[in-house]
């Protein structure tokens, strides 16, 4: 039988003291890692229930039209821009149809301020105004769309936005052929946003 | 023996209790018109305009157009009672089914509250989160997810209107006046 010296009896307990710790840490990790960390889970449940990217759109600002954008796109959220305000206009208000392209979307706010650019939609239809444009944003807030703005606006939101700056969120888009739960939704949709009715 | 008696007379005395609890809580559902003391009548909230401004500037539906809300607003631009049979958004004017479900809705918030206010003129305001709630809290309001968005001033027509209504004293063209959006 071999007896330690104090030198390696220190080392083996400052070993087995290492080990310890590094399980402990290694089990925190693995916890943490499978409560998917210290995000919220009621959003993130929303981000899942919007299931995944279309195939062959790229990730940019033409992607997931009609989708609500804040949930990614805010603060703390999986998107690398957080947004203001963002949403999707549409030619009309036909199921389908195409997105608005190149529609102004002017913002007044309830202390008359405004986003630093006026957002544009692009071929989508998607607008977009990132947070640090517009980062004292007071609601409610009022919304015109305009083809040209040195004309009169082509359409005014005849309600006021309170608090959501997902605009899709309350604008949700209009289903051709809907099921009878989509039917029963469509109460608490204000129904796509649009710039002309028909086809 | 004697345990036996006592046991029985316990459950005997639970039996009574469970009986008297259950009818004595069947007893007190409340009615619009009763026990919560006089409470503002529908044709007052309907024909003065009230139900129209609360539509236009509470229920949005981002906010208390939503059917989670313990106030839940339907109109004509926010949550509707009826969906339109081909899912589409149904812009047709609020209803008076919607409008009776609005005023059922503010009534049954805190009926006890807004007796008491109503009874009082206005007098008694209380903790009522009806008028609380819109207020900053520097106007002696209380925390709402929407911020201030009623000043209780001669000048804000949607205080006139809600406080007035409430009050047993409602101004409808102050209620139309706060229905207004300006652009």
């Amino acid at each position: 039988m071999e007896s330690l010296t104090p030198q390696r009896s220190v080392l083996r307990r400052l070993t087995s003291l290492v080990v310890v710790v590094l399980a402990v840490v290694g089990v925190v990790a693995a916890g943490a890692g499978s409560l998917g960390g210290c995000t919220d889970p009621v959003r993130d449940a929303e981000i899942e229930a919007l299931g995944p990217e279309e195939p062959g759109v790229p990730l940019d600002a033409e992607h997931r039209p009609g989708q609500p954008c804040l949930h990614c796109h805010t603060e703390g959220g999986p998107a690398k821009t957080a947004f203001a305000i963002a949403g999707t206009v549409y030619e009309t208000d036909q199921p389908g149809s195409k997105g608005a392209d190149g529609i102004f979307v002017q913002f007044v706010d309830s202390a008359g301020g405004a986003p630093r650019e006026i957002p544009q939609t692009g071929p989508s239809g998607n607008f977009y105004v990132p947070l640090q444009d517009w980062p004292d944003i007071r609601y409610p807030i009022r919304v015109g769309l305009y083809t040209d703005l040195n004309g009169p606006p082509t359409v005014v939101m005849k309600s006021l936005i309170n608090r959501e700056g997902s605009c899709n969120f309350c604008h949700r888009p209009n289903i051709a052929d809907p099921t009878e739960d989509e039917i029963e939704d469509s109460r608490s949709s204000a129904g796509q946003i649009f710039m002309r009715t028909g086809g | 023996m004697t345990i036996a008696r006592s046991k029985l007379r316990s459950i005997l005395v639970a039996a009574v209790a469970a009986i008297t609890a259950t009818v004595s809580s069947s007893c007190s559902l409340s009615t619009e018109s009763g026990e919560f003391g006089e409470l503002p009548d529908k044709a007052s909230f309907i024909d003065n305009k009230v139900s129209l401004f609360m539509e236009v500037r509470c229920g949005g539906l981002d906010c208390h157009g939503q059917a989670g809300r313990p106030l839940r607003i339907y109109g004509q631009t926010g949550l509707r009672l009826q969906a339109r049979d081909d899912g589409l958004r149904d812009n047709s004017p609020t209803t008076d089914e919607e409008r009776t479900e609005n005023y059922r809705s503010v009534i049954g918030l805190e009926p006890e509250a807004m007796a008491e206010c109503f009874e009082s003129k206005g007098e008694k305001i209380g903790t009522f989160q009806l008028l609380k709630k819109p207020l900053d809290i520097e106007n002696d309001g209380i925390r709402h997810k929407g911020g201030p968005v009623l000043r209780p001033s001669q000048s804000d027509p949607g205080w006139q209107c809600l406080y007035g209504w409430v009050s047993d004293n409602v101004d409808p063209s102050q209620c139309e006046a706060a229905a207004k959006i300006t652009p």
